[in-house]
């Protein structure tokens, strides 16, 4: 046991230290100005949608997710950009989405809480919604699962049907 | 005149401009925050953004499951497999505290079928933005369903037998375990925490499931280490392998020498067009001062195909070879067979009816081939 305890003991030593080092290190993937500025080469200034009531049992039959009565955009180049929060298993995923001509134009995970299921936020995962539209009140494709994270691909889903009807609820130019 | 008189209304006009878009600017920082106050008046009764039912996450799964041995008369079963409960806290972005508590058939206590459970409670630190340190009773980084068994997650009814007689999911240990996603879909964890104890009586090994001590008043004169790489970089792929290091699963038991085993698991599972194609291996090694030849390998294979053929409706089909002792001085371990084929139903996404049918299978004298041959039905929630 004192050797193992000893062992065991030095390992957990050497995590907390590294723990300490990096505490700074902030769990923020993107920022929501960098994701701006991957966006647009000039970030136009933000823009408040409103939404009744009717509106938002609309958004919630289509996305799953009540998009409360406003949601803050960004529109220029008829790409408008939104951030939307969404539960996976039990915590906030923070998703940055923007759409252009009802489809998806980027979708980046910007603040991941969730214990598992990090892989949703690569871009190995995210390109596939890429392109993505509505068809007949669902996405247009299949979004494939990974293994112990379904909450969160499930969420991820949800956000972008969220932003496809938001954009579609934009007044037309 | 004229001029000056114009001069001097743009000069007066200036600061009235500049009062006006103050205030347009003010007024939308008052909408702002009237609005926040109204949306979090809304979520919680309660205004500003510090409530406490925000850092509280209560979450939980249940199954209750109906098994007809089909070439028995008796013992057929109804039982409230499991009924769990989480709660977890954030105490802020980077720390924060799960559980997971749960009563196992029904009723606890003297004399009753059922066991009352802590399966987790630790407390996860984010220490990068790409690490976690856990530290706590935390589930062991092994297999696919020890991590995730939520009954609407798998399919079958029971769980597979290499996941409960291999590795004896539900496995929980109490110490230390770090985490890092390297990036592309590559993460490992490695961690180090209490052993089992298959010491009994005479000094005859128990069964591996039955080594687990739950972490309650456990023997901790020897423990054990876990290792585990995982990659899912490819949407619908997930491979692993983990290794797991027992220092003496005797615990130093006076009189008997030390027995460690190792523990190996690979699996790979792949999803694609509503096809999952999952096949697993799971093997201990363990050393012959174990005291029964048989025991000293013990190991398991796991291959299933599943098909949803709607958003709802899923059918799947289930191998598993098992080889693993009893317990006691049995000179051969039992091997065994089990094909599964079933249906689940999700009639919402996280609740699952489930119905299968297992042909049982025993390779080893003197055990009747068709007496676990069995119809279960089951119904399974998660929230």
């Amino acid at each position: 046991m004192r050797v193992f305890a000893k062992a065991a003991g030095w390992a957990l030593l050497t995590l907390l230290f590294c723990a300490s080092v990096s505490a700074q290190a902030e769990d923020v993937y993107l920022s929501v100005p960098d994701f701006l500025s991957e966006q647009y080469e000039t970030v136009p200034k933000p823009a408040m949608l409103w939404l009744d009531e009717a509106q938002r049992k609309d958004a919630e039959s289509v996305s799953g997710e009540d998009p409360g009565f406003r949601q803050r955009y960004w529109l220029s180049d008829q790409k408008s950009s939104w951030v939307i929060n969404v539960i996976g298993r039990d915590h906030p995923i923070t998703l940055g989405i923007s759409v252009k001509d009802g489809r998806i134009a980027a979708l980046r995970v910007l603040i991941y809480r969730e214990s598992r299921g990090w892989e949703v936020r690569h871009p190995f995962f995210t390109r596939q919604f890429d392109q993505a539209a509505m068809d007949n009140g669902k996405l247009d494709r299949g979004i494939d699962n990974i293994t112990g994270a379904t909450l969160s691909v499930n969420a991820l889903q949800r956000a972008a049907r969220l932003a496809l009807w938001l954009d579609s609820q934009l007044p037309q130019e | 005149m004229f001029k000056r008189t114009v001069l001097a209304m743009a000069i007066s006009a200036v600061p009235f401009a500049a009062q006006a878009e103050q205030s347009a600017e003010d007024l939308q920082k008052q909408i702002d925050i009237l609005a926040q106050e109204i949306e979090s008046l809304k979520e919680n009764g309660t205004s500003g953004s510090s409530n406490v039912l925000d850092k509280l996450s209560i979450g939980g799964y249940g199954e209750i499951h109906y098994n007809n041995y089909t070439e028995r008369d008796n013992n057929d079963q109804i039982d409230a497999h499991r009924y769990v409960l989480y709660f977890g806290y954030d105490y802020n972005d980077k720390v924060r505290f799960f559980s997971e508590f749960e009563l196992e058939h029904s009723l606890a206590g003297e004399g009753k079928p059922g066991e009352v459970e802590l399966e987790q409670a630790y407390i996860e630190i984010d220490t990068t933005a790409n690490t976690k340190l856990r530290l706590g009773q935390f589930l062991v980084p092994v297999g696919i369903l020890n991590e995730t068994h939520e009954p609407d997650t798998f399919y079958g009814v029971e769980r597979n037998n290499l996941e409960s007689k291999i590795v004896p999911a539900t496995w929980w240990e109490a110490g230390a375990m770090f985490s890092q996603d390297l990036g592309g879909g590559l993460t490992y964890d490695i961690a180090g925490h209490s052993g089992l104890n298959m010491f009994k009586a005479g000094g005859t090994p128990n069964k591996i499931r039955s080594g687990r001590q739950k972490v309650a008043e456990a023997n901790g004169n020897k423990g054990a280490m876990t290792g585990r790489v995982r990659y899912a970089g490819i949407p619908g792929l997930d491979m692993a392998a983990s290794v797991q290091y027992q220092q003496d699963v005797f615990q130093a038991a006076q009189g008997f020498d030390t027995v460690s085993g190792v523990l190996v698991e690979a699996h790979a599972r792949y999803s694609i067009a509503g096809a999952t194609f999952t096949i697993q291996h799971a093997e201990w090694e363990f050393d012959e001062e174990i005291g029964v030849e048989a025991a000293e390998e013990q190991s398991g294979l796991m291959a299933e195909v599943s098909y949803k053929l709607t958003e709802k409706f899923g059918v799947f089909a289930r191998h598993t070879e098992l080889d693993w002792n009893d317990g006691g001085a049995d000179l051969e371990n039992t091997e065994r067979t089990d094909s599964t084929a079933g249906v689940n139903y999700w009639i919402v996404p996280r609740v699952a009816l489930k119905a299968d049918y297992t042909d049982v299978h025993y390779d080893t004298d003197g055990k009747d081939n068709d007496a676990d041959d069995n119809v279960s039905i089951g119904i399974g929630w998660s929230f």
